[in-house]
């Protein structure tokens, strides 16, 4: 009869191609890091970079340029003349003690709940352009159908903790409008947690209010499910713009990156340690007003770093000294137990090609090592963030994935078990055929070619951008199998409220 | 039908082999040993055993190996539930004198120790049906020639992992043709240093790039070459 004492399976062929071509979309949870984050400074200089960062707050102060927060910096007790804000070392850290360490960033399927800080990185799509390389090669302005289509993709996408934000700047869609698609988008097309709009008030407040007809009043009052992204003009400007958003945020404890922009060299002094204590001020100014707004607010110490060309001006991606920016900046957050975000995989060319490549995982890199908590555009930014390659996405994203498997360090399980396989197969023997090696097989990005030369012609000489391309293709298909629903009643009541609002929202003089 | 409660006993035989086909794609030995003793009590050939169920079985993994279904651990796994079938098989395909699929002499040439490659061919060849003897690394030219006299195969299988090495191939061959025995042998070459030019350039008979193309070009040779089983009765 039967032997059943073989401890295999039976799958056959067709469950085992339909599980490897047709399967569900692959969701991996947020990333526990179990690698040390780099420090590159021992403690002596982490407090000089602190006390330089507090000099700067108490004596050259930073700029708010929005109303309200002038007046929340006066009531606080910090020097407001005009409106520049000289911050006390002591209410500077006295506000930034009560940023949460950590928090949960929840999704309308719970299995996608994401939990930001300590030891825990989130991975993110990319963000804010208004070009899209397509899959045909084409640079176009970028659309609210790409914004769709990328939505799905990044659903899609194992390593993306979260979706949404400016997907792409959807050139067809009035500026004052985009938001509202943007959050309709994020909504119905995925079920992970999704960022917000945030170049507005009326964009901040339209995110809350749509995100109240998804969760309902009570839970975004107890849980946080937005996140925005803000940006402070180095060096030491907070604009109106990004306040007005950023408080609103504050009031409803929802998250915030708050994050400076530097282009070293330009917004920054030429100079690692100093550009940091600059930005420290910064993030930590942007944090500390979210808790006069309201104590426990998530916010994240961001950080948006780029070298600058000295032929052109232009951004550079990659930059050594960014690289070392990131990892200071990610010591500082530690210290001061707040979580940190940086960028991914960006490139500054305009040819998806080995350079891009380089810029990216230059980015990508440091931003792991250096425990970042929150990485964002992790797939197929080009330019300087003026277009996302579409074919590039998927392979950033595998990238990212890599990382991810770094990150989660080494496994001391079964180490009995792979000295009996090596007892076993002596010196000379291999590894390949046997049982754990089977069980236990490495990260493989599916796009990924090792192929020989013969077999790569043979195979249509294709290069990684080729492959990307079908990866996305891939993808799409992937997500159409495995589409998530949303409730019709939300899905609709989205629909309202996106109509009636952009009837009533004028759309400015430039579009 | 559940999984595991499939009783190859009640199968009638094409079901059967449609069984064995999946049980070989799981790897699973005992099953496929089962499988074989069932046929041959059913009075099947041990020959049409062989091609018709196992070496089919292999081809159909070898197919979806290739479109990147299966990783290498997975078909090693199916290799050797294959030979589980073998080993019942052989001594019978030996006593009726049945044509074989092909016998491979294979090995790493003089002053290369690598085999993880050659070991990969002669377990995708075995899992074809074919017999294969590996005589190892740092193989001389005098070894291969007593491994050819010996055992008196179709194909003779050079590998070489350094290009310090893959010359040695050269000498293999032009020794064979001196000896005047050259064109009794298939000679197939693989190796990450070497490509179609180079197996041209030294008298080869093909470059195989991988384990899988090793297979499918010893087939079509053999199947050019009287008294195989592929030249008889293609499967």
């Amino acid at each position: 009869m039967d032997d059943t004492a073989s401890p295999l399976k039976r799958r056959g062929r067709k469950a085992r191609r339909q599980a490897r071509t047709h399967g569900p979309i692959i969701h991996l949870p947020t990333l526990v890091r179990d690698i040390p984050a780099y420090d590159l400074l021992d403690q002596d200089r982490v407090y000089l970079v602190h006390e330089t960062a507090l000099e700067i707050a108490q004596e050259i102060g930073v700029e708010f340029r929005e109303e309200r927060s002038l007046k929340l910096w006066r009531e606080a007790g910090a020097d407001v003349k005009g409106s520049r804000v000289r911050i006390p070392g002591d209410l500077l850290m006295d506000l930034v003690s009560s940023v949460p360490e950590s928090f949960d960033y929840h999704a309308r399927n719970p299995e996608r709940n994401a939990h930001v800080g300590a030891r825990h990185t989130v991975f993110g799509p990319p963000y804010g352009t208004p070009n899209v390389v397509d899959l045909d090669g084409v640079r176009r302005k970028a659309t609210l159908e790409d914004m769709r289509t990328l939505t799905k993709v990044h659903h899609a996408i194992p390593v993306y903790h979260y979706t949404g934000g400016y997907v792409v700047e959807p050139m067809d869609v009035p500026v004052a409008h985009r938001h509202l698609h943007m959050i309709q988008t994020a909504i119905k097309y995925s079920d992970k947690p999704f960022m917000g709009g945030v170049i507005s008030i009326t964009a901040a407040e339209d995110s809350m209010a749509m995100a109240r007809i998804l969760y309902g009043d009570d839970y975004i009052d107890r849980h946080v499910v937005l996140a925005g992204m803000f940006n402070c003009n180095s060096p030491l400007v907070w604009d109106a713009t990004m306040l007005e958003a950023m408080l609103i945020y504050a009031e409803h404890g929802q998250s915030m990156l708050c994050s400076p922009f530097v282009l070293y060299g330009a917004s920054s002094p030429v100079h690692v340690i100093g550009g940091c204590a600059q930005l420290v001020v910064e993030a930590l100014s942007g944090l500390a007003l979210t808790q006069l707004v309201r104590r426990g607010a998530p916010a994240v110490f961001g950080l948006a770093p780029f070298g600058v060309s000295m032929k052109s001006g232009a951004p550079t991606y990659g930059s050594p000294e960014i690289a070392l920016m990131m990892y200071v900046t990610g010591q500082m957050a530690r210290f001061y137990k707040v979580p940190w975000r940086t960028l991914g995989t960006q490139s500054g060319t305009v040819p998806a090609d080995v350079y891009a490549g380089y810029d990216s995982i230059l980015k990508l890199y440091p931003a792991v090592l250096g425990g970042a908590n929150w990485i964002t555009h992790c797939g197929g930014t080009m330019e300087g963030s003026l277009a996302i390659n579409m074919g590039k996405i998927p392979l950033d994203a595998e990238q990212a994935e890599n990382l991810y498997v770094v990150a989660r360090g080494v496994d001391f399980d079964d180490l009995d078990a792979v000295l009996r396989d090596l007892r076993e197969i002596g010196p000379g023997g291999h590894f390949l055929g046997t049982d754990y090696t089977r069980e236990h097989m490495p990260f493989l990005p599916d796009l990924q070619d090792n192929e020989r030369y013969d077999a790569w012609v043979a195979t249509g000489s294709r290069d990684a951008i080729d492959r990307g391309r079908e990866g996305f293709a891939k993808l799409l298909e992937k997500y159409e199998e495995n589409a998530p629903s949303l409730d019709p009643a939300i899905d609709e009541a989205l629909t309202e409220f996106v109509e009636r609002r952009e009837a009533e929202i004028p759309v400015g003089p430039g579009g | 039908m559940s999984d595991d409660e499939i009783d190859l006993e009640a199968l009638g035989d094409d079901a059967l082999v449609e069984q064995m086909y999946d049980d070989l794609y799981d790897g699973l030995a005992d099953e496929i040993a089962l499988g074989t003793e069932i046929l041959l009590r059913r009075g099947w050939d041990p020959s049409d055993v062989l091609t018709r169920s196992l070496v089919e079985g292999m081809r159909i993994v070898g197919i979806d190996f290739r479109d990147g279904i299966l990783f290498v651990p997975e078909v090693l796994l199916a290799a050797n539930a294959m030979k589980a079938g073998m080993a019942i098989l052989r001594p019978l395909l030996a006593e009726t004198g049945a044509p074989q699929m092909g016998k491979m002499v294979i090995g790493t040439v003089k002053g290369d120790i690598h085999d993880i490659g050659k070991n990969l061919v002669g377990m995708m060849m075995e899992g074809a049906g074919f017999e294969v003897i590996d005589i190892g690394v740092n193989t001389s030219v005098e070894e291969y020639l007593e491994a050819l006299d010996k055992h008196q195969p179709d194909i003779l299988g050079l590998s070489a992992l350094l290009t310090t090495t893959m010359g040695y191939m050269k000498v293999v061959i032009d020794t064979l043709s001196e000896k005047g025995i050259r064109n009794d042998y298939v000679v197939l070459v693989g190796g990450a240093p070497l490509n179609e030019a180079f197996a041209r350039e030294i008298g080869a008979d093909a470059y195989c790039r991988d384990a899988g193309i090793a297979v499918e070009i010893a087939k079509e040779f053999m199947a050019g070459r009287q008294g195989s089983s592929l030249a008889q009765s293609p499967c």
